[in-house]
């Protein structure tokens, strides 16, 4: 038996379950692929389909212009050059040509030394269009000229924007760097992950976050006969193992929308976050975001224009900004909204401000009080009760 | 005229266990009282750790450390075989150290298990502290949280690591470890002893990947192992790292004078060989050591032992609630702070006696004790040395004493104390070209770097395999190189303690839980996994209540069952190949490739204790078939003739025969007694032996058309003991080469045994009203296979 019979043998009697067998067929395709020449030519022909060139063996390279007066759903293009929209999420003032967009196809998402990106897709704005530039493997031994050509492509820009890009498509790309002994231009970008902020935003609105979902809620955008994520490995394969072709333009297509829905959503997210109401977006986050940001104003302006849609959680978030900028009326007028409804949160936070603010004893104890009736009653509200008596008590002493 | 010993030491114990119960004593070794030999430090070493070695209390160091140094400094690959509490440790930890304050080194440690690592990582922040290396040390392990991971992989100058790890966490994603990578000088692999069989295999394979990533970053390290006492320990390293090794076996620590005591608990009934529990010979044991003064540490087999001892020396010790604990449990599955706590008891001498599993076996650092008692052999000479080795460090006389259970490898064990004074009989044996396991290497291989057209991995099977892979379709051959193509992650379905996949989970159901709680090899589910079967884990019966074949599950529930179950199959098996054979009158042995088939049929129970059969009950299951390779004794038609008037009475003596040469062969391959099968019928699987349900009284021997093939005229029983994995593990050459051996132990263990008609210790279950002499039928039979030997006597 050849050592090959023999393994076959030897894995079904460990157990395998998965039946050993080669696809018929796949020999003859295996030795027209490996002359060379027939390997050019037929590199030629799928380059010319495509709409590329074929610029190193392994390597084609599709381009594509699109004015800005594209839309992608709702969205121009061109939104993603209105600075205002920007600036929210890059929070420094950043030229819309110093952005690259970036979105992988990769033989898995397993990650780890074994994963392949086989289509690099990058976009840049140019003047008065975007620039679309898919960088296609027709095998491994274009990649080195495929990290090449992204590393040119990155000249001039500053700032990376991804989808998920910070978990999976930077170090992936780092990962295949390493391997092919090039520098990693990505390394030292600035990267925007778009992913973070769109949870941030829509987490508690939206079931899922996923890419898909974003495109139908903010971007109006539907894909209609798109090659799902999970098929798309395997339709690279088939071509590189069988030379079957006709998944290629719904591969390239498919990473096209990928890099149009990052180029509007990130004017669409900004907007999102200057203005929850119209978006659907929730006022809470979109305030932390600011808050987080450094920018109170911004947060306390987000949640007063939200005040009617406001929850508990937004109408206390409010009080909270109201207190810390000592405007006591405003953030009263919450609690006892929210007081009448027995929130314990608001009765405390009232509690707290007639016992520090006003000492107003008699109307701390009394909130003090309801406290205690409507939530359990905890060590801290006890003492709080006691202290207030004492110090209720002392009062009238003095005052008497 | 001798000191009359005091009482308190370890000699009154000693000369009090010889006046009263000499009859268990079945023998005695002293290891003589060694000096100290020194060195001094290298000149070279870096002043800062030659402060914090001063600063621990080293100011110079035992001859083989400093041999060990100039090794490893030297550029060569080092192996360590040098006792238990030698100072092993500091072997590799002052190279690693010094080359990381002078050289920005960085060292991978190796360690079998997680407890382990933890350990070391503890030993050597200790030292770190004390001189303020500031060496960053790091355990990297499935434990590791995710934020810690980066700033180990970035700045971690030793990570402490294990095989698994390195396999599925560090190989596949070494392209974050560039940094580590390109300045790793050291590689140190403890426990050496354990990278055998299956394990073995896998780990000779995690190396070479290991190899082909650091020739990508540009770096060779040395390698430094450390092993306990083995047959082959250079032939072991070598096999690891496929290069030459400079060995160090001369230990230049100072040792106490140590004795020890084999203990075979008293006959209580003689017929049956039943004798007294190994439990209660130890808890005596362990009480008389304690109350004479003696520091003490107990050890057992299994958690659930440590628990019943503890609670056993409790009741003796820790009677009164006020007083301080003298009793302590100390095992895996305990909280790190206990284990931390116990420890700190152990060095300050607060506590008398400790109960323990192997995790006290090595690393730990527990201070000086008196007597060290083992309940049961615990499986492996290797392993016994090392837990007899905890004890009597300071110089001081102290005592092992190994209690034997009623299994035949104990017996046999505490019937031959040359086991401990000659040269060891173990050997480790792996074979790291297992197709199966080879092959799953290559794949993971290849996820971490495409292979090269005429690269060397390993043995002469890569071409095959590769191409076998890429017709698997999950790889591509491409302008010179393999590349994976596939969306998988490779390393995450190969586990290092399997043959390849297919392996069944066993899923306890105890009150309505679905806990995971082992995995079984695809070719012993069979055997151990059927419905009804009593499978024992850490020697806690379940039962076996459904096997879901297909989805390769198994689902158990606790039991307080007093019998264990024996399969009983049909196993044909037919000889393909012969690699080598001899003759001689009265026995053919060879080694070769077999063909088999298994099918079990049913199984036994067994009563524990009396070894009673209590009962049977049917299998169904699928016939299994088997690649493999085997030795095999064939006695020839003539000579059986002479030796059994009626062939008939001649099976019963092979079953006898193969269950005591399975154990012996257990014991000098080092390996479980699941990882060999075996079986008795003719060579060309035209019949077979097996043992009826109802005993081993009618075996049977039926040619496929239902003829007695006691009846052919070429009736040559042949004994099989073959590899029990697809492909072979590599213990049937060994065994072909200790052949003679073999026989000559299994002579030993049954002739030797106390029970008049043969018992579980020698030969296996018998009835005890068959009426048939199946002992001594055995061993006319193990004389035949003798050959030669037997001849001449």
């Amino acid at each position: 038996m050849t050592p090959k019979a023999r393994l076959a043998t030897l894995r079904q009697q460990a157990g395998a379950t998965r039946p050993a067998s080669a696809p018929e067929g796949l020999l003859p395709w295996l030795h027209r692929i490996r002359s060379a020449a027939a390997a050019e030519q037929r590199e030629q022909q799928v380059a010319r389909a495509l709409q590329g060139r074929r610029v190193t063996p392994g390597l084609i390279v599709i381009e594509q212009r699109l004015p800005l007066t594209y839309r992608h759903g709702r969205w121009p293009l061109a939104a993603a050059t209105t600075l205002e929209r920007l600036a929210p999420l890059l929070g420094e003032p950043v030229r819309p040509e110093e952005l690259l967009f970036l979105d992988t196809e990769t033989t898995g998402l397993a990650g780890g030394t074994g994963t392949l990106v086989f289509l690099l897709g990058l976009g840049r704005l140019e003047g008065e269009s975007l620039r679309l530039q898919q960088l296609l493997l027709t095998g491994f031994r274009g990649e080195a000229a495929l990290l090449q050509e992204a590393a040119a492509a990155c000249a001039g820009r500053r700032y990376l924007v991804t989808f998920n890009g910070k978990c999976f498509d930077v170090p992936l790309i780092a990962t295949r760097y390493r391997l092919s002994r090039q520098d990693d231009p990505f390394a030292s970008m600035q990267h925007l992950d778009l992913l973070p902020l769109l949870r941030q935003a829509f987490a508690r609105r939206w079931p899922d976050c996923r890419l898909l979902t974003a495109e139908q809620r903010l971007l109006g955008f539907a894909r209609a006969q798109d090659l799902p994520a999970a098929a798309i490995p395997e339709a690279w394969f088939a071509f590189v193992r069988h030379g079957t072709t006709h998944l290629l333009p719904a591969i390239l297509r498919h990473n096209r929308w990928d890099l149009l829905s990052l180029v509007t959503l990130l004017p669409s997210l900004g907007e999102a976050f200057m203005a929850p109401g119209e978006s659907g977006a929730d006022p809470v986050a979109a305030a932390r975001f600011w808050w987080r940001r450094g920018d109170e104003q911004a947060a306390v302006a987000t949640l007063q224009r939200h005040r009617q849609h406001l929850d508990q959680t937004g109408l206390h978030e409010l009080a909270h900004l109201y207190r810390r900028r000592r405007q006591w009326e405003a953030a009263v007028a919450i609690w006892e909204a929210l007081a009448r409804e027995d929130d314990p949160a608001a009765l405390l936070c009232l509690a707290k401000y007639y016992e520090h603010v006003r000492r107003d004893y008699p109307l701390a104890l009394h909130y003090t009080e309801r406290l205690l009736q409507v939530a359990d009653t905890t060590e801290a509200h006890q003492q709080r009760r006691q202290r207030l008596s004492r110090k209720l008590a002392r009062h009238r002493a003095a005052g008497n | 005229m001798e000191p009359s010993p005091t009482a308190g030491s370890v000699a009154a114990l000693l000369a009090h266990l010889r006046a009263t119960a000499p009859h268990c004593i079945t023998g005695a070794v002293t290891l003589p009282a060694r000096a100290a030999r020194y060195a001094p430090f290298p000149a070279e070493l870096a002043p800062r750790l030659r402060a914090a070695l001063a600063a621990h209390g080293i100011t110079r160091l035992y001859c083989h450390q400093r041999q060990a140094w100039d090794a490893i400094r030297a550029g060569h690959h080092t192996l360590l075989v040098t006792p238990t509490a030698s100072g092993k440790t500091l072997c590799y930890n002052l190279p690693v150290l010094h080359a990381i304050l002078t050289e920005q080194a960085k060292a991978l440690y190796l360690f079998p298990t997680k407890a382990l690592s933890q350990d070391q990582v503890a030993e050597l922040l200790a030292l770190n502290e004390a001189g303020q290396l500031g060496v960053r040390a790091y355990t990297f392990d499935g434990d590791t949280p995710a934020d810690a991971r980066r700033a180990i992989r970035l700045y971690g100058d030793i990570v402490v690591s294990n095989p698994d790890m390195l396999h599925q966490g560090i190989l596949p994603h070494h392209t974050k470890w560039a940094q580590f990578f390109d300045r790793l000088q050291y590689v140190v692999i403890d426990e050496m002893h354990t990278y055998r069989g299956v394990f073995g295999a896998h780990m000779a394979n995690v190396l070479r990947r290991l190899r082909r990533v650091c020739s990508f970053y540009g770096c060779q390290p040395v390698y430094i192992l450390c092993s306990a006492t083995l047959a082959n320990p250079v032939e072991l390293a070598r096999q690891l790292v496929e290069a030459e090794v400079v060995a160090i076996t001369d230990s230049g620590a100072p040792q106490g004078e140590k004795t020890i005591l084999l203990w075979n608990p008293p006959l209580v009934h003689p017929e049956l060989g039943i004798r007294q529990s190994a439990r209660s010979q130890t808890v005596a044991l362990a009480r008389l050591a304690v109350s004479q003064g003696l520091k003490t540490l107990v050890f057992a087999q299994s958690r659930l032992m440590v628990e019943i001892l503890t609670k056993y020396l409790k009741e003796a010790f820790d009677r009164d609630p006020r007083r301080p604990a003298r009793v302590a449990a100390y095992r895996g599955g305990y909280l790190p702070r206990q284990r931390r706590t116990t420890e700190r008891q152990l060095r300050a001498g607060a506590v008398d006696c400790v109960v323990t599993t192997s995790a006290l076996e090595l690393g730990v650092d527990i201070g000086a004790l008196d007597v060290c008692i083992l309940n049961g052999y615990p499986g492996t000479i290797a392993a016994t040395w090392q837990r007899l080795g905890r004890v009597g460090r300071r110089g001081q006389p102290s005592l092992g004493i190994l209690v034997a259970t009623s299994a035949p490898l104990d017996q046999y064990i505490v019937r031959h104390p040359e086991c401990f004074f000659a040269a060891s009989p173990e050997q480790a044996r792996l074979d790291p070209d297992q197709l199966l396991i080879f092959s799953d290497h290559v794949r993971c291989a290849a996820f971490e770097l495409p292979f090269a057209d005429g690269e060397r991995f390993g043995g002469p099977h890569l071409p095959e395999v590769l191409a076998y892979l890429e017709a698997q379709q999950v790889l591509h051959h491409e302008a010179g190189r393999w590349h994976w193509m596939a969306e998988s992650y490779p390393a995450n379905s190969v586990s290092l303690r399997s043959v390849a996949e297919g392996n069944f989970v066993v899923i306890d159901r105890t009150a309505g839980k679905q806990d995971v709680i082992a995995e079984v090899d695809y070719t012993s589910a069979p055997l151990t996994l059927y419905e009804g079967a009593i499978y024992l884990l850490q020697a806690q019966p379940w039962q076996v209540e459904q096997l879901d074949w297909e989805g390769r599950k198994a689902f158990v529930r606790r039991t307080q069952a007093d019998y264990y179950t024996e399969a009983v199959d049909y196993t044909r098996l037919k000889v393909l190949d012969h690699f080598a054979t001899t003759a001689a009158a009265t026995v053919q042995e060879a080694w070769g490739e077999v063909h088999l088939v298994r099918r079990v049929a049913g199984y036994k129970k067994i009563r524990y204790h009396t070894h009673e059969n209590v009962g049977y009950g049917q299998v169904n299951l699928p016939d299994q078939e088997l690649h493999t390779t085997a030795v095999w004794w064939q006695v020839p038609a003539a000579a059986l003739r002479q030796a059994f008037p009626h062939p008939w009475q001649a099976l019963d003596g092979f079953l006898g025969a193969a269950y005591a040469m399975h154990c012996m062969a257990a014991l000098v391959a080092m390996a479980e007694p699941y990882d060999l099968g075996r079986a008795v019928g003719s060579s060309d699987a035209t019949w077979f032996v097996t043992v009826s349900p109802t005993g081993r009284g009618r075996p049977q021997a039926l040619l496929a058309d239902g003829r007695a093939a006691t009846a052919l005229p070429h009736f040559a029983p042949t004994v099989f003991l073959y590899d029990n994995y697809p492909g072979g593990i590599g213990l049937s050459p060994l065994l072909y080469d200790r052949r003679h051996e073999i026989v000559r132990r299994a002579q030993e263990l049954v002739g030797d045994c106390a029970c008049r008609g043969g018992c579980p210790a020698c030969i296996g279950p018998v009835l005890t009203d068959t009426g048939n002499d199946s002992k001594a039928a055995a061993l006319r039979v193990l004389a035949l296979l003798a050959g030669d030997a037997a001849r001449d006597a």
